[in-house]
C-alpha cells in the first residue's frame, strides 16, 4: 500500500487535513469528564458559547474581547463557531456509524444466505431507498414532542443503511463464490464464522468509502434541519442554526452568515475528498492484486 | 431548411404581447388601500374564535351597535345612535339609526340584533363569542339548548333594543363593540349550504368583492353605509407569508401597509424610511407564565420572586426587540383603566435573586429539577426566550427550551386538566378580547377560567374577590382602583414573570392620510376614514 497513492493525489491530502482539522475542533468542542466546560473552554481558547456579553449592543464588530465580534444575542461568535462542529461532526459520524452497523448486517446476511432471505431484505433495502432522507427526517424531527441530538442520530442512523446493504451484499455475493471461501468450508468453518472473520474484512472496503460520503451527506442534512429549527434545541450552536440566526444581517454583518457556512462547506468538502483517496486507495485493481488472508 | 422570418417576427410579437396581459390588474389595484397580511384567515364568519388578522376582515366587513373610537378604547355609537342604562346597571336599552342597509340593500332592523346575539350563543361549529355574551340573561341556558328563548335580548319595535344582563358587567358595551357584536341578516346566516363562509354579509363599511386563496382578499366600498361612502375604492389584502419578501414588496410600492418589520432591519429603516416607520402602543403584554400545577414553582413564592429578579426585561426590550417595546415588571398596559405608571416590585438584580433561591430553598440552583420553557418557534420570541433562559441559567437556574409550531404551542399550553400545560413555564404575549382590565387580570388569573385564558391553572381566592368586585363595580375610578390593588396582589405572589408591554411597528406608505391606529390592534383601525393621496 504506501504512502504512494496519498502522495499522489493532492485532492486526497486536502480532503485528510480538512477531516483532520474538523476532528480536532469537535473534540475539544465536545464535553469531557466531570468538570464543566468543553476542552476548548478549558484551554482558554473559546469562551462558552452559550455565555451573553451584557456589555455589548448586538451583533457586535470584531474586538478586542471577541476576536469575530459577537452574534444578535451577544454572544462570542468565533466561540460559537469553533463548538458548533461539534453538532455537525458528532451527528455525521454517529448517525453513520449505526447506518453503518445496520447495513453491514443485512448486507451480509442478503449477501451470504442468498435465495428468498436475500429477495426480501433487497426489497425492504429498496423502499428503504426510495424516501428522501432529508424530508423524512424533517418530518420526524417536526411530529416529536421533544426533539434532540439523540433523535437526530437515530433517525438519520436509521433512513440511511439501504446504500451500504446493497455495496456489502455485492460484494459478499461475488466473494462466497471465491477458492479461499470453499478453503475455509471445507476445513470446517460453520456458516457464520465464514461471513463474519473472512468474507467480511474483504467486503468493508467499498462499505467504508460509501460511509465516509454518508458522513458528509448527514452534516447536510443536519444543517438543513437546524436551519429549520428542528435539530440541537437552543441555546446549543450548530452551524444550519447559526446561519439561520445570521441570514437577516446579510447585507450588513456577513461574515455571521457566511463564516459557518464556509465551515460546512469545508468539512462536507473534506469528508467527501477523503472519501475519493480512500476508494482509490482500498480498489484492489490498482494494486494488481486480490485480498486473500 | 428555410425560416420563415416574417412568421418568426410575428410569434415572437404575439408571445410578448401575452405577457403584458396581467398589467392592467395590478394598474386598477392602485385605488385599492393594499393591506399586507401573512395568511388567509381560518373563516370569515364573525362567531367563530377569532385571531388577529381574522379581526381585521370582520372589523370592516360587519358593524355591531356600537364601536370602538377611531384612535382608543372609548366607545361610540354606530349602527345605535344612543343607549340608555337603567339604574341598577342591568337594562341597556337602544335606538336604532334610521336608514342603516345591510350590503344586500335591505334595512337593518331590531330583529336583526336578536337574532344575531342569538346566533353568536347557539352556533352550529364552535364559537368564540359565548364567552363574551354570557353574563346576558337566559344566555348560559340558551348556549346550553337548555331554553329556547334569549330572554336577555329583546326587540319591543323595529327600531329598539332592550338587552338585560344578569348582573351589571362593566366591559359589556366593549363586548358588543367586538367581533361578538356584529350584526348579521338571518336570510344569509340561515343558509343550510353555508355560503355565508364564502360570502359573507354584513352592514360595514367594506363589502366583500372576492377571496383568491392564497394571494388576497379584496373588499370594495359600500357606497350606502350610514357614515357615507368611505374615500377609498375598496381593501386589497395581501397574502404575502415571507417577512422580507413583504418587506421589498413595500418597498417597490406593492403596498400601502406592511404589518411586520423583519428582525435586524429597525436601525436601517429608522434611518432611511422615517416617515414610513410607526411604532404604535398595543394594550398588550408579553411575560412568562408559570404552571401552577407544577412543583417546585406552585407553593414556593420565594422562588418564583427570584426568578423575577434575575431577567434582564430592560435588555431584552432595548437590545434584543431593538427599542420597540418598553419593559415593564407590571401586567396592565398603558391606554388600559388600572395601568400603573410607577414602576413595578422587580428589577433586574441577581444577587437579590440567588438570595431569596437559596431562601426558597435551592441555593445556586442545587436539587432544582430541570425546568422546561414552552415557546413557539417564532423567530423574534425565541430571540429573547435564549436571553431569558441565560439569564436564569446565571444564577443557578437550568431551563430548557421547547420551541414547537404555534399550533402544538397553544395545545401545549392548554395542556390537561391534571397537570395543566406541557412545561413548568411558558411564553404568553397576552392580548386581551375586550380593551379592559377584566379581559387582563380576571381571564388570565382567575380560578374558574382555567379553560379559556387562566393556563397558568393559578387559584387565589384573595385574588379571585378582588377581581370579582372589579368585575361588577360600574363607577370607573372605583374601579381603578381594585384593579392596582388586584395587580399588586398578583405582582407580589409572583404569578408570572412579566417582561414588557408590547408595542407593534410597521410601515405605512407616505400616500396615506388619515390612519389612526387603535392600541386595541390593527384590526380595530377605522379603515373607512383614511385617503389615498398621489
Amino acid at each position: 500500500m504506501g504512502w504512494k497513492p496519498v502522495r499522489r493525489s493532492p485532492a486526497t491530502l486536502a480532503g485528510a487535513l480538512l477531516v483532520a482539522s474538523a476532528l480536532v475542533v469537535t473534540l475539544g468542542a465536545v464535553e469531557w469528564g466531570e468538570k464543566p466546560g468543553s476542552l476548548l473552554t478549558r484551554l482558554r481558547v473559546a469562551t462558552d458559547p452559550t455565555a451573553i456579553d451584557r456589555g455589548v449592543l448586538p451583533p457586535s464588530s470584531p474586538d478586542a474581547r471577541h476576536l469575530l465580534g459577537t452574534d444578535p444575542l451577544g454572544r462570542d461568535f468565533l466561540s460559537r463557531l469553533l463548538h458548533g462542529a461539534r453538532v455537525s461532526v458528532v451527528v455525521g459520524i454517529v448517525a453513520e456509524a449505526i447506518a453503518l452497523l445496520l447495513g453491514v448486517t443485512v448486507g451480509a446476511i442478503a449477501g451470504y444466505a442468498g435465495g428468498k432471505l436475500d429477495a426480501l431484505l433487497m426489497r425492504a433495502t429498496d423502499i428503504l431507498l426510495a424516501f428522501p432522507i432529508p424530508l423524512i427526517a424533517m418530518g420526524a424531527m417536526a411530529v416529536l414532542d421533544s426533539p434532540s441530538l439523540v433523535l437526530v442520530f437515530v433517525v438519520l442512523g436509521l433512513m440511511g443503511w439501504g446504500g451500504i446493504a446493497r455495496l456489502i451484499r455485492a460484494e459478499f455475493l461475488s466473494l462466497r463464490e471465491r477458492d479461499f471461501t470453499e478453503a475455509a468450508r471445507a476445513l470446517g468453518a460453520g456458516g457464520g464464522r465464514v461471513a463474519f472473520l473472512h468474507l467480511l474484512p474483504n467486503a468493508l472496503a467499498p462499505a467504508l468509502v460509501a460511509a465516509t460520503v454518508g458522513v458528509a451527506g448527514n452534516i447536510l442534512t443536519e444543517a438543513w434541519l437546524s436551519f429549520l429549527g428542528l435539530g440541537a434545541p437552543p441555546p446549543t450552536p450548530s452551524w444550519g442554526g447559526m446561519i439561520f440566526e445570521g441570514r437577516v444581517y446579510l447585507t450588513t454583518q456577513p461574515w455571521l452568515c457566511l463564516l459557518p457556512g464556509l465551515a460546512l462547506a469545508a468539512t462536507v468538502a473534506g469528508f467527501l475528498l477523503l472519501a475519493d483517496g480512500l476508494r482509490d486507495l482500498l480498489d484492489p485493481r490498482r494494486r494488481g492484486q486480490t485480498w486473500a488472508i | 431548411m428555410k425560416v420563415n422570418g416574417k412568421r418568426m417576427r410575428l410569434a415572437l410579437a404575439a408571445a410578448l404581447l401575452t405577457a403584458l396581459v396581467p398589467l392592467p390588474v395590478c394598474a386598477r389595484d392602485d385605488a385599492y388601500f393594499r393591506y399586507r397580511m401573512s395568511s388567509d384567515p381560518p373563516t370569515l364568519d364573525p362567531i367563530q374564535p377569532p385571531d388577529e388578522s381574522t379581526g381585521l376582515y370582520l372589523f370592516n366587513i360587519f358593524d355591531g351597535l356600537v364601536e370602538f373610537s377611531p384612535g382608543g378604547v372609548e366607545i361610540v355609537p354606530a349602527v345605535a345612535e344612543s343607549w340608555t342604562l337603567s339604574p341598577d346597571g342591568t337594562r341597556y336599552t337602544f335606538k336604532l339609526r334610521k336608514g342603516v342597509r345591510f350590503h344586500n340593500g335591505r334595512e337593518v332592523v331590531a330583529a336583526d340584533i336578536v337574532y344575531s346575539l342569538k346566533r353568536g350563543l347557539q352556533p352550529k361549529k364552535g364559537s368564540g363569542v359565548v364567552p363574551l355574551l354570557d353574563t346576558i340573561k337566559g344566555a348560559r341556558e340558551f348556549a346550553a339548548r337548555a331554553k329556547p328563548d334569549l330572554p336577555g335580548v329583546l326587540a319591543p319595535d323595529p327600531a329598539t333594543v332592550v338587552i338585560t344582563l344578569e348582573r351589571p358587567f362593566a366591559p359589556f358595551l366593549a363586548a358588543l363593540a367586538s367581533v361578538a357584536g356584529s350584526i348579521m341578516p338571518s336570510e344569509v346566516y340561515d343558509d343550510p349550504k353555508e355560503g355565508y363562509l364564502e360570502h359573507p354579509v354584513g352592514c360595514g363599511p367594506f363589502q366583500f368583492e372576492a377571496w383568491d386563496r392564497g394571494v388576497s382578499i379584496r373588499l370594495s366600498a359600500f357606497k350606502q353605509h350610514w357614515k357615507g361612502p368611505p374615500a377609498i375604492a375598496g381593501l386589497a389584502f395581501r397574502f404575502l407569508p415571507d417577512v422580507s419578501t413583504a418587506f421589498e414588496e413595500f418597498k417597490t410600492g406593492g403596498l400601502e401597509y406592511d404589518n411586520e418589520v423583519p428582525l435586524g432591519r429597525r436601525a436601517w429603516i429608522r434611518a432611511n424610511l422615517a416617515a414610513e416607520y410607526r411604532v404604535w402602543p398595543r394594550v398588550a403584554t408579553s411575560f412568562v407564565a408559570f404552571n401552577f400545577l407544577r412543583e417546585p414553582l406552585r407553593g414556593n413564592v420565594k422562588l418564583r420572586r427570584a426568578l423575577n429578579f434575575a431577567v434582564d426585561r430592560d435588555r431584552i426590550a432595548r437590545v434584543l426587540q431593538e427599542g420597540k417595546d418598553v419593559a415593564t415588571s407590571r401586567i396592565l398596559p398603558p391606554e388600559l383603566l388600572g395601568h400603573n405608571p410607577a414602576p413595578g416590585p422587580y428589577r433586574y438584580d441577581p444577587a437579590e435573586a440567588k438570595k431569596l433561591l437559596a431562601e426558597g430553598g435551592y441555593p445556586e440552583g442545587k436539587g432544582l429539577p430541570e425546568i422546561v420553557y414552552l415557546t413557539p418557534n417564532n423567530e423574534a420570541i425565541l430571540h429573547y426566550a435564549q436571553a431569558v433562559q441565560s439569564d436564569l441559567a446565571a444564577v443557578g437556574v437550568k431551563v430548557r427550551i421547547s420551541a414547537q409550531q404555534f399550533g402544538a404551542y397553544l395545545k401545549g399550553i392548554q395542556g390537561t386538566k391534571e397537570s395543566g400545560a406541557d412545561a413548568s413555564i411558558f411564553n404568553l404575549l397576552w392580548y386581551p378580547d375586550l380593551p379592559d382590565p377584566d379581559g387582563f387580570l380576571r381571564v388570565l388569573f382567575h380560578s374558574t377560567n382555567f379553560e379559556m385564558g387562566n393556563y397558568s391553572r393559578y387559584a387565589n381566592p384573595a385574588a379571585d374577590r378582588l377581581l370579582d368586585e372589579g368585575r361588577a363595580e360600574l363607577d370607573p375610578k372605583k374601579r381603578e382602583a381594585i384593579y392596582r390593588k388586584a395587580e399588586d396582589f398578583l405582582l407580589s405572589d409572583a404569578s408570572c414573570i412579566p417582561l414588557y408591554y408590547q408595542f407593534e411597528d410597521g410601515l405605512l406608505s407616505a400616500r396615506v392620510k388619515g390612519f389612526v391606529n387603535n392600541p386595541i390592534g390593527d384590526f380595530a383601525t377605522h379603515l373607512e376614514l383614511i385617503r389615498l393621496g398621489p
